[in-house]
């Protein structure tokens, strides 16, 4: 008996369910409450629901969903915040589904009918014995290891093991985590729910970008969703890093933006793509904006930042300019619009839609701005440094890139070795060269040049 | 290198030895025009960011030009020129392929080789490589088409031929890297990861032949300092060498159960023969590497296809002057 998609895979074609517009708004509402909740729930029919209040629940789910999609759409910093909360229930209904082939569907839907494969299948095909051949047996469950997680009751599920074409893997098989057999990575469930999870919001994140169209040309569907849309901006910006440069490490009174050489590299570059081209896409001017606010730059500051370095004041006065995009930056600084105090985008934000220099800048580029920047520095110190950077940036570990970078710049290690926001970067390298706190004279530069090296 | 490489040799053997319709049945005809050719040519100029409209232009080229040393890149969407360089058109696909240079092992060599220089002590270790990763990507990728091919000098190159591979991005490729990868910093610190439990055939495959490499070469007294008595380490160097069939079963049975022991052991296993990858020609797709059947400008060497990776020795490669006469 074939065994089709579960309802609770929101990547499914729904089939035929009619929403009703009043009710639209209440499912989108109810979804995003659930979020907010942290609650993680399956939708799994009943078996005393008659089929009509199923397809009720049906409508409930996946018409909630759709709007979100819609609202967010336009959005990549929305669209960020739902891919990321959609992606946690998903990760949660795959290893909580009670029903082994439900995630065979999923991973097939996923992955592609022909690149999964259930343990059985594999014997058959090769006429083996995994179990037998590999001594499979002689490989204990991980009770331990799952129990510290959420996952913990769930020990013989997560060991369960499946066959994934390696390819579509290609984390878990660099991990060696995987059991390769003729171009099979059998694999446990535990050690590929990363990888499906991220598979499913990278997929998620490829329909939300199509669905950009239908708002575009549509201006009343981008009415109708504006509610919801603005209702996710408020959740969205309430779970995002919070706290201001007094509280951040600064020292009080300290210009801190007069010393770009504690800015991230994604903002050093900003800044220099700025000064060079005289513009930034929308995004990275929000970006290095927020970041500049953050750190102490006073709105005015800003105004005169942006008009010295920007191409759009050309033949204007000051204020001109100004009153042109002075709203913009007051915007960023919550004194019109919505009155929100913005923060910088997450690393992982800035990595999916904002602007990360190890993700989105060249690593031939990269490794010649390293051997630049660290040219007074022991070359075969940079060189390894380098050739490490590069690893981490090829397996798509741009946050560890970046902490390799810090620690080749600061001589200090970084705790869990990756950055994970910008303003941690900068609050870090304020401590190792300036903050009056750590030490009593500011390190110089070139003294840690010759400092030890990780 | 006795003869010198003149031009005029280098033209002759181009025209009328170089085997051009062996040369395109490995990198197929189709998108021929879009593929990145590289040549050293005059005064050693590296040139690249060369393609060519059919194959008789590919060799009148190489012919007129008397190319020291010959390299094949990656297909891109248009023909790369000098207008249009690799890095602003789009990739397509290229083959993947691994290269084994003898150098890589020079902190590990034990007779005295260096550098380029290589004897059959040492270059035993480039076979073992070659052997272990054709295994590998044959019983642990399930790949069928692999090519092994003389660097023509001091190495060699294995050309995975299945067509899926082609397209794999640097992050499929590094993931196979990744996965065979055990030493890292070669060249410096030569840090060793544990051998896994989950990848099985992975780490049976070590105990089956870079352990069978190891033990048969080693000496009592060098089992002795992990902790194993002289007595059994001369039993097991004796039952290894006589091994026909060696695999991880009896690496199993014949090592003492110690996991001190055995933990230290296998760990000198792989920093003394493990493969040791050049990392950066397959992982990087817009690469180009040296063209099969071409002449090294170095050696004078012939980038030969190799028959028996198992047992190739770099002075059975002819020669241009050989392949002349």
């Amino acid at each position: 008996m074939s065994v089709e998609l579960p309802d609770w895979y929101i990547l499914k074609d729904p089939g035929d369910i009619s929403i009703d517009i009043a009710n639209w708004y209440k499912f989108a509402e109810t979804r995003l409450e659930r979020f907010l909740a942290e609650d993680e729930w399956i939708i799994n029919k009943p078996t005393w629901m008659s089929d009509g209040d199923w397809l009720t629940a049906k409508s409930e789910e996946f018409g909630g969903h759709l709007l979100l999609r819609l609202a967010v759409t336009t959005d990549p910093r929305l669209t960020s915040w739902l891919v990321e909360v959609e992606g946690d229930l998903f990760e949660f209904r795959f290893i909580s589904s009670t029903k082994f082939e439900e995630r065979i569907q999923v991973l097939r839907d996923l992955y592609g009918n022909n690149n999964v494969k259930t343990t059985d299948e594999i014997n058959d095909f090769y006429k083996i014995d995994l179990n037998r051949k590999f001594n499979l047996a002689d490989t204990r469950y991980r009770s331990a290891k799952y129990a510290k997680t959420k996952y913990g009751s769930k020990t013989k599920i997560l060991d369960t093991r499946l066959a994934v074409q390696f390819h579509k893997i290609p984390k878990v098989v660099g991990a060696k985590k995987a059991l390769l057999y003729h171009g099979w990575a059998i694999v446990r469930l535990a050690d590929i729910r990363l990888a499906v999870k991220r598979e499913f919001e990278k997929q998620l994140k490829d329909v939300i970008e199509k669905s950009k169209a239908l708002i575009e040309k549509d201006k009343e569907l981008e009415q109708t969703v504006k509610p919801i849309k603005d209702r996710i901006a408020e959740i969205a910006r309430s779970t995002r890093y919070s706290g201001d440069y007094k509280t951040i490490g600064f020292d009080e009174g300290d210009a801190i933006y007069t010393k770009p050489d504690i800015f991230p590299p994604c903002i050093q570059e900003l800044v220099a793509t700025l000064q060079a081209k005289g513009h930034l896409s929308h995004v990275e001017n929000w970006q290095l904006g927020t970041f500049l606010k953050r750190i102490g730059m006073s709105v005015e500051d800003q105004l005169k930042f942006w008009y010295s370095n920007s191409v759009d004041n050309v033949g204007m006065t000051y204020d001109e300019f100004t009153q042109r995009v002075g709203y913009q930056i007051n915007h960023i600084y919550g004194k019109t619009g919505g009155g929100i105090d913005y923060d910088p985008p997450s690393c992982k934000t800035c990595i999916d839609g904002y602007f990360c220099y190890w993700a989105h800048k060249k690593l031939e580029e990269i490794n010649e701005d390293i051997k630049v920047k660290m040219a007074d520095r022991k070359s075969e110190d940079v060189e390894k440094a380098i050739e490490e950077i590069s690893r981490l940036i090829i397996s798509q570990k741009h946050q560890s890139a970046c902490a390799r970078y810090f620690s080749l710049l600061t001589g200090w290690k970084v705790r869990g070795f990756q950055i994970n926001h910008m303003l941690k970067y900068s609050q870090d390298a304020y401590k190792r060269f300036y903050s009056k706190k750590d030490t009593e004279t500011p390190v110089k530069k070139e003294e840690v040049t010759k400092g030890k090296e990780d | 290198m006795d003869e010198k490489l003149t031009p005029e040799i280098l033209s002759e053997y181009y025209e009328k030895k170089f085997p051009i319709d062996t040369f395109m049945a490995y990198i197929g005809l189709s998108n021929f025009k879009n593929r990145e050719f590289g040549f050293v040519v005059g005064q050693d100029r590296f040139v690249r960011n060369i393609s060519f409209q059919n194959t008789e232009k590919l060799l009148d080229f190489m012919v007129n030009k008397s190319v020291k040393h010959s390299y094949v890149g990656a297909v891109y969407e248009t023909p790369p020129s000098r207008e249009h360089p690799i890095q602003k058109i789009k990739w397509s696909y290229r083959e993947f392929i691994y290269d084994i240079d003898i150098d890589e092992y020079d902190l590990v060599r034990t007779c005295g080789c260096q550098g380029d220089q290589y004897c059959k002590e040492c270059w035993s270790l480039v076979q073992d490589a070659a052997v272990f990763i054709d295994k590998t990507m044959r019983e642990d990728f399930g790949f069928k088409d692999i090519v092994w091919f003389f660097s023509g000098r001091r190495g060699v190159h294995g050309w995975v031929k299945d067509s899926i591979t082609q397209d794999f991005d640097q992050r499929q490729r590094v993931a196979i890297l990744d996965y065979l990868t055990f030493i890292h910093d070669e060249k410096r610190s030569q840090s060793i990861d544990e051998i896994p439990n989950e990848a099985k055939p992975l780490r049976n495959r070590i105990y089956a032949l870079t352990a069978k490499s190891y033990l048969e070469k080693s000496t009592p007294k060098k089992l002795h300092e992990f902790g194993i008595s002289i007595n059994k380490a001369k039993e097991i160097i004796k039952q290894v060498q006589n091994s026909t069939d060696f695999d991880h079963t009896k690496y199993n049975i014949l090592i003492p159960d110690d996991s001190a022991v055995r933990k230290k052991l296998s760990s000198e296993i792989v920093l003394r023969r493990y493969p040791r990858i050049d990392r950066k020609v397959t992982m990087d797709t817009r690469r180009v590497s040296r063209m099969p059947f071409s002449v090294h400008g170095k050696t004078g060497q012939i980038a030969i296809e190799i028959k028996d990776i198992k047992n190739f020795y770099p002075d059975s490669a002819p020669t241009i002057w050989e392949a002349l006469m």
